[in-house]
């Protein structure tokens, strides 16, 4: 009698250890389905900030071409001198007037920082294509490039020698037709021409190209790294000193330049470079990266440069003109690759 | 001693069918379990994949581009954006990919088996072609799609429209709404699913709104809806 009794603490055993592991694995079910909704609950309130942002940007523009208020006291460089409030519109992580939200970050890119490629000239194409492609190039290549280059921005059919037209793009997979269009409808179309996309692999065309406004040369104050480093003339050498002047004080004029750039090198920059500036602005906004660990903070040389190690944001590409309308949105891209962000340190 | 006893034939019986029962309750509370467990199990997958498939879908509206192709005979230059009431394709900034270039996405819901998707580069052209050689994928089973078109009337009030082409409008509309309508009731317990996905980037930046040439048809709905409606008045 006594051995048959045991056997109910046998099924009671089971059962519970039955139980148990269903209860686990409900419980994880339960989990995984409570974090889910939290995330998602985050990305919407995070959607809404950068969105908030978004108009608050805007609105920066706006407010920067209007009057400024008398009272308002005047930033000084470190030579005493008033800095020019348009030039923080180069990518620098703003405060705005109309802050947004304390853990959103702000950048905002005026395009004139930017290699315009609707209407550049013959000329400059060919200077940027041989910078890109090193002192020994190769000018069969250049040529080849520069044909493809004339065919897909003419208005015809009808192929260069060496150039590309429609019979060779559709020979392609998949197939495709070329512009025919001196207008490019946005910067990654270059990537579609022959060639191109082996002449800029690794380039963030976004940030170094615009096809938006009338301008030609490159504003050295709003300028994006990536469109200084396929400027014919500049190495990353002048490239981070040239961050680090601006980040002290302006570029005024050209003089300013060739006292950085040496002047073999700036022969070479010279027609690139102008003070114009656009109406047209890429606004990046991101939610900050959470703060590293302290393990990675010891880790970290204090005298590094501080990196932001956010690649990725939320972006549009507005045309602001003036006060009394509203930006015009010409992209809108949700995740978008942000330009180099690194600042720039004395090297001396 | 030693009492052997045996058991009556009626208490073999008896302890026989009680177990009988005993475990045949236990098996029929055990399959219920499971396979409510099951089910709850396979609707939180679905359910997650259903998330992310309709939040894919939104930011790829939200990034939608106005992408220009040149028509081959007419030469012209249009805005690509064709919708109807059950077929949409855009052009997007978006792609599930995260390949460079814009994509273009068409969707298509056909009754009794779901919301169809398609994605095709859209490189410099319409990208017509290319998506009709795209075996389609199956995103949403089981729900049917209905898309409606936001624009803003004369009077400033908004509207919602059935159908928008690109070709005509020479933009895109102020905001897709897409309702997501279950098919079936029992299979899926949820109501009908709303996204609404408002577009910023409504015109290209040369061709201007309602600039179309006498081959594009005549507006469709009897109202002529005004562009550039975010704009305080135009510069």
């Amino acid at each position: 009698m006594k051995h048959q009794r045991g056997s109910v603490i046998i099924i009671v055993l089971w059962t519970s250890i039955l139980l148990t592991v269903l209860v686990t694995v409900m419980a994880g079910k339960v989990q995984l389905s409570a974090r889910t909704a939290f995330y998602n609950q985050q990305a919407v309130q995070d959607l809404a900030a950068v969105t908030a942002a978004m108009n608050k940007a805007e609105m920066e523009i706006l407010l920067e071409s209007m009057q400024k208020p008398i009272d308002q006291p005047v930033l000084t460089d470190i030579d005493g001198n008033p800095r020019e409030s348009l030039f923080r519109f180069n990518g620098q992580p703003l405060t705005l007037n109309y802050p947004a939200d304390d853990n959103i970050v702000v950048r905002i890119y005026n395009h004139a920082g930017k290699i315009n490629l609707n209407g550049i000239r013959g000329v400059d194409m060919r200077m940027l294509i041989e910078n890109r492609l090193g002192p020994d190039f190769d000018p069969q290549e250049v040529q080849e490039l520069m044909a493809a280059w004339a065919d897909w921005t003419d208005l015809d059919d009808r192929g260069q020698i060496n150039g590309a037209e429609k019979d060779y793009y559709q020979s392609l997979d998949p197939p495709y037709s070329p512009r025919n269009n001196s207008e490019l409808d946005s910067v990654e179309e270059l990537r579609l021409i022959r060639g191109f996309d082996e002449l800029f692999k690794g380039v963030n065309l976004d940030a170094a190209f615009t096809v938006y406004g009338t301008g030609r040369s490159v504003n050295l104050n709003l300028a994006t790294r990536e469109a200084m480093q396929l400027l014919p003339g500049l190495d990353d050498e002048l490239i981070e000193k040239i961050i680090f002047f601006r980040q002290q004080r302006e570029i005024r004029n050209k003089p300013m330049v060739a006292e950085i750039v040496p002047l073999e090198k700036y022969v070479q920059l010279d027609r690139w470079i102008g003070d114009n500036t656009s109406t047209v602005y890429s606004v990046y906004a991101y939610p900050k990266a959470t703060p590293s660990t302290e393990q990675d903070s010891e880790q970290r040389d204090p005298n590094a440069p501080e990196v932001d190690p956010v690649t990725q944001a939320y972006m549009e590409i507005m045309e602001v003109r003036s006060y009394q309308n509203r930006g015009r949105v010409y992209k809108v891209d949700p995740y978008s690759r942000l330009p180099d962000t690194t600042i720039a340190q004395d090297e001396d | 001693m030693f009492s052997q006893r045996g058991f009556t034939l009626i208490e073999v019986i008896l302890s026989l069918a009680l177990t009988a029962l005993l475990l045949s309750l236990l098996s029929t509370g055990m399959y219920a379990v499971m396979n409510d467990w099951e089910n709850d199990t396979s609707s939180l997958d679905d359910d997650l994949d259903q998330t992310i498939a309709i939040l894919q879908l939104e930011r790829a509206l939200q990034g939608a581009f106005p992408h220009s192709y040149r028509d081959e005979e007419s030469l012209g230059r249009f805005v690509y954006f064709k919708g109807a009431d059950d077929t949409l394709s855009w052009v997007s900034s978006v792609s599930p990919q995260r390949t460079g270039g814009l994509t273009a996405w068409h969707l298509q819901s056909v009754d009794d088996e779901g919301v169809y998707l398609r994605l095709a580069p859209a490189m410099s052209d319409s990208p017509d072609q290319r998506l009709e050689t795209v075996e389609p994928i199956l995103l949403i089973p089981n729900y049917t799609a209905e898309f409606a078109y936001l624009y803003e009337e004369l009077d400033f009030s908004k509207r919602w429209r059935e159908d928008w082409l690109g070709e005509v409008q020479q933009s895109l509309p102020l905001a897709v709404s897409v309702t997501l309508t279950p098919i079936d009731e029992d299979i899926v317990q949820t109501g009908p699913l709303n996204i609404i996905a408002r577009i910023r980037a409504n015109e290209h930046r040369l061709l201007r709104p309602g600039a179309t040439p006498s081959s594009g048809t005549s507006s469709t709905s009897g109202s002529v809806p005004r562009f550039n409606t975010i704009q305080i008045g135009e510069p």
